[in-house]
C-alpha cells in the first residue's frame, strides 16, 4: 500500500510540473480529489482491505499525501491567475522621473575645455572679473594712446578700474606669482561693448599660458592642434596665420578646418572651409619682463578663444544671445534629460 | 608693381603673411580688395605698402611711384615763411609750393581711382593729396598760400580759447594740448587731423603750399579723440607715421598737381626738421630665431627675407646680425619682431608640430573647483536647471535685493537696465523664472553659480568678488508621475534642495532660523548658518517684488555665499567612516503638544540635551494644528531611536529615558503630551 502512495506522488508530481494552465489543473484536480474517480478517493475505499495493525500509519500517510496534493494545487492555481498576462501593469505607462535639472551648456564646454588641459598637464588659474588699466592693458605691452586699445571697446569703472576685456590679465597674475616652468589655463568671462547677433556684452573666454625654458612656437601649434582635435574631431586641421596682439610676438591667429562640413566648406564656414577661432603667439619679451622674467632665459606661448563660440559650434546654436536667456526649453535640450 | 596672381590668389598670398582679406568687388574690370591691416602695420595702409608686401610674398620686383620733380626756375624760400614751434610734437614738417595752378575738376582717370575706392573727388588739388595719401600712405595738406596771412606757417600748440572752422565746416573749440598748423594770425588747420575751410583750396586758388609733415601719433590721437574728428590723416598719424618719407611724398604729390592743375612747381623745399635721422639697429640672432620658432631655417633663408622686406642685413663676425629695418617699419624694434618677420615670409605652415618638453607637477582641479562641480550636480539633481545670466544688472535690481548704494556703476553702459555690477544672482534669476513662466512652463526651477561685486573697502582698490550660489522656484510643482497631482511649490521645497546640495559637501548641520527681508514675506524667510557663518537667506518672495518681475504665481528664492560655506566646511575629509551599529535600535514615538511659538529645532534640541542618554536619531513625522488641539497650541509627532554600542537595552531602560525626555521637554517648552 505504502509503495502504491509513493508512485502516486511521483505521478502526481510529474504532471503538476507539467500543467501549463488551468484546464490543466482542474483536470489533475479531478483525477486525483474527485469523490467519485479520484485516484486518492479510490485508494481511501480499498484502505478497508489494509491490515488493521497498520491501517492507522497507512490512513496517515494517506491524509498527509492528500493534504500535499491539495496544497500543491492551490498554490499552482494561484500562481496561474495571479500571473500578470491576465491583470498586469501597463508596462508603457511612463515611469516615475526624478527631477534632474540641466547644466549651462557653456558650463558643459567650459568642463571638457578643462579636463583637456588638465590632461595635458596644464593648471587652472583665475582672476578677478574686475581689473585695473595695468594688468588689462599696460602689462600687456598695449601702450597707453594706443589704437590697439580701441579693438577692446572697453567698459570703464570709477576710480581707473574696467571690466577685463580678455582673459589675458590672468597671464600676468600668474607670471608675477609663480615661477616657471608653468602651464595654466584660465578660463573666464570677460566683457566687450557690443551687442549683436554673434556679441554679447559678456562672453567667455580661455586663455593659455606656457613659459618655460625652450618653449617654441612649434610646442604652441601642436597644443592647439591637440586641444583641437580633442574637443571636436580628431581629423581637424588648424591654420595659423600672421596677425598682431601687443602682447605676443610672434602673432597669429588661428583657424580651425571647419568642425562641421571637414573643410569641404558649408554655410557655418561661409564655404570657405575653416573657422576663425582665435589669437595666439610667443610671449612678448614685454611681457615676461614686465612681470620679471627674463626673455634671454625662458620663453613662453599664449592663445586664447572664445568658449562661447566653441559651445554654439558643438551644439549648433547660431545666436549667442540665446545662451544668455536661459529658456528652459532651450537650456533643457542639452542634458539629456 | 606686377603681380601674377589671380584676384583670390591675390587676396590668399597676402591673408597668409598677415594682412587678412576681409572681402572683394568688382568695379568695372577691376577688382577691389578690402583687408584688415593689423594697427601696428601702417605701412601697409596703401597701395605701395600692400604691394611691397606682395611683392616680398610672390618674389616679384616692386616698382616705386615717381618723385622726379620738374622744377621752375623761381626759388621757393621767398614765397613761403615757415617754422616749427613745437618740435616734441612735429618732428619734421616739409612744404613745398606750387604755382600757377588751375583748380578744376580731376581727369577722369583720377577721379575714378578715387571712387573706386569709396572717395568723392573734388577738385584737382585736393584729389591728387587724397591720391598720394592712398598711393604712398603719407597724410597731405594742400593750403591755398595767397589765404594764409602773411605766407606764414606756424606750427604750434592752440591757444586757449582758440577756434577753427575746419573743412567739414564745424567750428572746433581748441585747447592747448593739441597741435594747430598757423599762419602769423590765425590757426588754419588741426595738425595731421583736418585742415581749415579759411584757407581751403578753390576754384580760385593759384599758388599752393603744400604739407608734409611727420606729426606725434599719440598728440594726434588725443585731438582727434578730443574733436571726435577721425579722419584718414588721423588714422595714419596716431598708428605712426614714416618720418624720412615726407619730402618723398610731397615731390609724388607736388608733381601729380602740377600734372592736373597745370600749375609748375617752384625750386627747393622749406623744411624744419628736427627729429633725429632714423636708425634703428636690432641683433639678430640666427640660432634664437630657430630656438623661438622651434624650426629649422637656413641663414640664407632669413637673410633673403629680411632684405627683401628693405632690411639692411650686416653679418660682420661673431653670431649676431645687425638687421638695420626701414624706416617706413616702425613696428620693428626686437629680435622678436625680426622672428616674425622671417617666420611669416617663410610661413607659419612650415613650423613643425609639437608639444612642450615641460615636466610639471600635475596639479589637477583644487578643491575648491571640485566643490564647485558638487553643488552645481546637487542642485542639478533637485531639478534645477543652470542659469548663465550677464553680470551686468540695473541699478533698481541691486537695491531690490540688499544693496542699498546700488551697486558698483558701468560709467560707458550700453543702457540703462545694465549699468551696475550684480550685487545678487536672484534679479536675473527671477527675469529668468518669469520669462519661462510665461511662455507657458508650469513649473520654473533655475539657478546659477556665479561672482556677484561688492564695492571696495577703500577707493582704488578691486571690487570684492563674491562665488554665490543662487536659486529660484516658482510656478506649480508638476507632477512628478501621472499617478501624482501638481501643487504650489513652498519653503521647503527649496530648503530640501539647499540641504541635499550643501549636504554632498559634508556639512550635515545648517542652522534655519526665521529672519527678515524686505523681498521677502514676513515669516516665510530664513537666514541659513553652518558653523557659526552665515551662508545667506532663503524664503518666499514678497509679492510686491513678484510683482516687479512680473511674477503671478508663489515664487521663491534663495542666495548662498560659496566662500562662506567653504569656510564652513570640516577640515580634513568630508566624510568618515563609522563603525556600523551591530545592536538594533529602539524606536519610540511621542505626540507633543506645545505652544506654536516654539520651534521644531527646540524640541530636537531639548530632546538631545538629555545627558547619557543614547539617542542615534530624532525624526519628525507629523505636525498638526487645529482641532482638537487648542488653538496657539501645535501638534508634533516624533520618532526618537535608542541604540546603545555593544548591548541590547531593556525595557525598563528605554521607558527610563522616555520619562527623562518627557520631563526635559514640559521643563524646557511647557509640553504635555497627546492623549494625557
Amino acid at each position: 500500500m505504502q509503495d502504491r502512495l509513493q508512485t502516486l506522488r511521483e505521478r502526481f508530481d510529474s504532471e503538476i510540473s507539467a500543467a501549463a494552465d488551468a484546464a490543466a489543473l482542474s483536470r489533475i484536480r479531478a483525477g486525483y480529489l474527485s469523490r467519485k474517480g479520484g485516484a486518492l478517493s479510490q485508494l481511501l475505499r480499498s484502505l478497508k482491505e489494509v491490515d488493521p495493525a497498520e491501517r492507522p500509519a497507512v490512513g496517515d500517510s494517506l491524509n498527509s499525501l492528500k493534504r500535499y496534493i491539495e496544497e500543491r494545487l492551490a498554490s499552482a492555481e494561484d500562481s496561474l491567475t495571479a500571473t500578470p498576462v491576465a491583470r498586469g501593469l501597463d508596462v508603457t505607462l511612463p515611469g516615475r522621473m526624478l527631477p534632474l535639472g540641466s547644466a549651462h551648456p557653456v558650463n558643459q564646454v567650459r568642463r571638457e575645455i578643462e579636463e583637456i588641459f588638465l590632461e595635458m598637464g596644464f593648471s587652472l588659474a583665475q582672476g578677478p572679473e574686475v581689473e585695473t588699466d595695468y594688468f588689462n592693458f599696460v602689462a600687456l605691452n598695449f601702450p597707453v594712446d594706443h589704437p590697439a586699445r580701441d579693438t577692446q571697446d572697453t567698459f570703464y569703472l570709477d576710480g581707473g578700474l574696467l571690466l577685463r576685456t580678455h582673459t589675458s590679465p590672468v597671464q600676468i597674475r600668474t607670471l608675477q606669482a609663480r615661477k616657471p616652468p608653468l602651464k595654466i589655463i584660465a578660463l573666464g568671462k570677460v566683457y566687450r561693448r557690443d551687442s549683436d547677433v554673434s556679441h554679447s556684452p559678456m562672453f567667455h573666454q580661455v586663455e593659455g599660458l606656457a613659459v618655460a625654458e625652450g618653449i617654441t612656437f612649434a610646442d604652441l601649434k601642436g597644443t592647439v592642434l591637440t586641444f583641437a582635435r580633442r574637443i571636436f574631431r580628431d581629423d581637424t586641421q588648424v591654420r595659423f596665420r600672421p596677425s598682431y596682439f601687443p602682447f605676443v610676438e610672434p602673432g597669429a591667429e588661428f583657424d580651425l578646418s571647419c568642425v562641421l562640413c571637414g573643410g569641404k566648406g558649408c554655410a557655418t564656414c561661409k564655404r570657405s572651409g575653416w573657422l576663425e577661432m582665435g589669437g595666439a603667439g610667443m610671449v612678448h619679451p614685454e611681457v615676461l619682463r614686465l612681470s620679471g622674467h627674463d626673455p634671454q632665459k625662458v620663453s613662453g606661448f599664449a592663445f586664447g578663444l572664445g568658449v562661447d563660440r566653441i559651445a554654439m559650434l558643438k551644439f549648433g546654436i547660431d545666436d549667442i544671445r540665446l545662451l544668455f536667456e536661459n529658456d528652459l526649453r532651450f537650456l533643457n535640450q542639452f542634458s539629456g534629460s | 608693381m606686377e603681380t601674377q596672381l589671380p584676384p583670390l590668389a591675390l587676396g590668399a598670398k597676402l591673408t597668409e603673411v598677415g594682412i587678412p582679406l576681409d572681402s572683394m568687388e568688382s568695379f568695372g574690370d577691376d577688382t577691389i580688395y578690402h583687408f584688415d591691416v593689423t594697427t601696428n602695420r601702417p605701412d601697409c595702409m596703401n597701395h605701395l605698402g600692400l604691394g611691397r608686401e606682395l611683392s616680398v610674398a610672390e618674389g616679384t620686383r616692386l616698382k616705386e611711384p615717381p618723385v622726379d620733380l620738374d622744377d621752375s626756375a623761381r626759388p621757393a624760400k621767398p614765397l613761403a615763411s615757415l617754422a616749427v614751434e613745437a618740435p616734441e610734437l612735429c618732428g619734421r614738417y616739409t612744404a613745398l609750393v606750387i604755382e600757377k595752378v588751375k583748380v578744376g575738376a580731376s581727369p577722369s582717370w583720377l577721379a575714378r581711382r578715387l571712387e573706386a575706392i569709396g572717395l568723392r573727388p573734388i577738385n584737382s588739388v585736393v584729389d591728387a593729396t587724397n591720391y598720394v595719401l592712398w598711393e604712398m600712405g603719407h597724410p597731405l595738406h594742400a593750403f591755398d598760400l595767397a589765404r594764409l596771412s602773411g605766407r606764414a606757417i606756424r606750427v604750434r600748440r592752440a591757444k586757449t580759447g582758440e577756434r577753427l572752422t575746419t573743412l567739414d565746416g564745424v567750428e572746433r573749440k581748441l585747447a592747448p594740448d593739441m597741435l594747430v598748423i598757423a599762419d602769423d594770425r590765425k590757426a588754419v588747420a588741426v595738425a595731421g587731423v583736418m585742415g581749415g575751410r579759411d584757407s581751403e583750396i578753390n576754384g580760385a586758388t593759384t599758388e599752393v603750399l603744400l604739407e608734409s609733415a611727420h606729426f606725434q601719433a599719440a598728440s594726434v590721437r588725443k585731438t582727434s579723440r578730443a574733436l571726435g574728428l577721425h579722419t584718414d590723416a588721423s588714422h595714419r598719424f596716431e598708428r605712426g607715421a614714416d618720418v624720412e618719407v615726407t619730402l618723398k611724398a610731397a615731390s609724388r604729390c607736388a608733381a601729380l598737381i602740377a600734372e592736373v592743375t597745370g600749375g609748375v612747381v617752384a625750386r627747393g623745399v622749406l623744411e624744419d626738421r628736427q627729429a633725429p635721422a632714423t636708425r634703428r639697429e636690432i641683433m639678430l640672432r640666427p640660432e634664437r630665431v630657430r630656438g623661438l620658432l622651434g624650426l629649422a631655417i637656413a641663414e640664407s633663408v632669413m637673410q633673403d627675407i629680411l632684405q627683401r622686406l628693405g632690411c639692411g642685413v650686416h653679418r660682420d663676425s661673431g653670431e649676431a646680425w645687425k638687421i638695420v629695418p626701414p624706416s617706413f617699419r616702425g613696428d620693428l624694434t626686437l629680435e622678436e619682431d625680426l622672428v616674425e618677420e622671417i617666420a611669416r615670409h617663410h610661413g607659419y605652415e612650415k613650423i613643425p608640430v609639437t608639444l612642450p618638453r615641460v615636466f610639471l607637477f600635475p596639479e589637477g582641479r583644487s578643491e575648491s573647483e571640485k566643490r564647485l562641480d558638487r553643488i552645481r550636480q546637487g542642485v542639478r539633481h533637485c531639478g534645477f536647471s543652470e542659469a548663465l545670466n550677464l553680470s551686468l544688472v540695473s541699478e533698481a535690481d541691486n537695491r531690490a535685493f540688499g544693496d542699498a548704494s546700488g551697486g558698483i556703476q558701468v560709467l560707458n553702459h550700453l543702457n540703462e537696465s545694465e549699468n551696475r555690477l550684480r550685487f545678487s544672482l536672484i534679479p536675473g534669476l527671477l527675469r529668468n523664472l518669469s520669462h519661462n513662466l510665461n511662455r507657458n512652463l508650469n513649473e520654473g526651477r533655475l539657478f546659477e553659480a556665479g561672482r556677484v561685486f561688492r564695492a571696495p573697502a577703500s577707493p582704488g582698490e578691486l571690487p570684492e568678488e563674491e562665488e554665490k550660489l543662487g536659486l529660484v522656484l516658482g510656478g506649480k510643482i508638476s507632477a512628478r508621475h501621472w499617478s501624482e497631482a501638481e501643487r504650489p511649490p513652498d519653503f521647503f521645497d527649496l530648503k530640501g534642495a539647499l540641504e541635499l546640495t550643501v549636504g554632498l559637501l559634508g556639512v550635515s548641520q545648517m542652522e534655519w532660523k526665521s529672519a527678515q527681508r524686505p523681498f521677502l514675506v514676513p515669516g516665510r524667510a530664513a537666514e541659513i548658518r553652518a558653523s557659526g557663518r552665515l551662508l545667506g537667506w532663503a524664503g518666499e518672495l514678497s509679492p510686491p517684488t513678484a510683482s516687479a518681475w512680473n511674477l503671478d504665481c508663489v515664487a521663491l528664492a534663495g542666495e548662498i555665499s560659496l566662500v562662506e560655506l567653504s569656510a564652513a566646511l570640516p577640515e580634513g575629509a568630508s566624510f568618515r567612516h563609522t563603525p556600523l551599529a551591530r545592536t538594533p535600535g529602539v524606536s519610540r514615538d511621542l505626540s507633543l503638544i506645545l505652544d506654536a511659538t516654539h520651534s521644531y529645532r527646540e524640541v530636537e534640541a531639548a530632546i538631545r540635551s538629555v545627558e547619557g542618554i543614547p539617542v542615534a536619531s530624532v525624526e519628525l513625522f507629523d505636525r498638526y494644528e487645529g482641532a482638537p488641539i487648542p488653538a496657539g497650541k501645535l501638534g508634533l509627532s516624533v520618532r526618537i531611536v535608542f541604540r546603545a554600542p555593544g548591548r541590547t537595552m531593556v525595557s525598563e531602560e528605554i521607558s527610563e529615558f522616555l520619562d527623562r525626555i518627557i520631563h526635559r521637554l514640559r521643563e524646557r517648552l511647557g509640553v504635555v503630551l497627546r492623549g494625557n
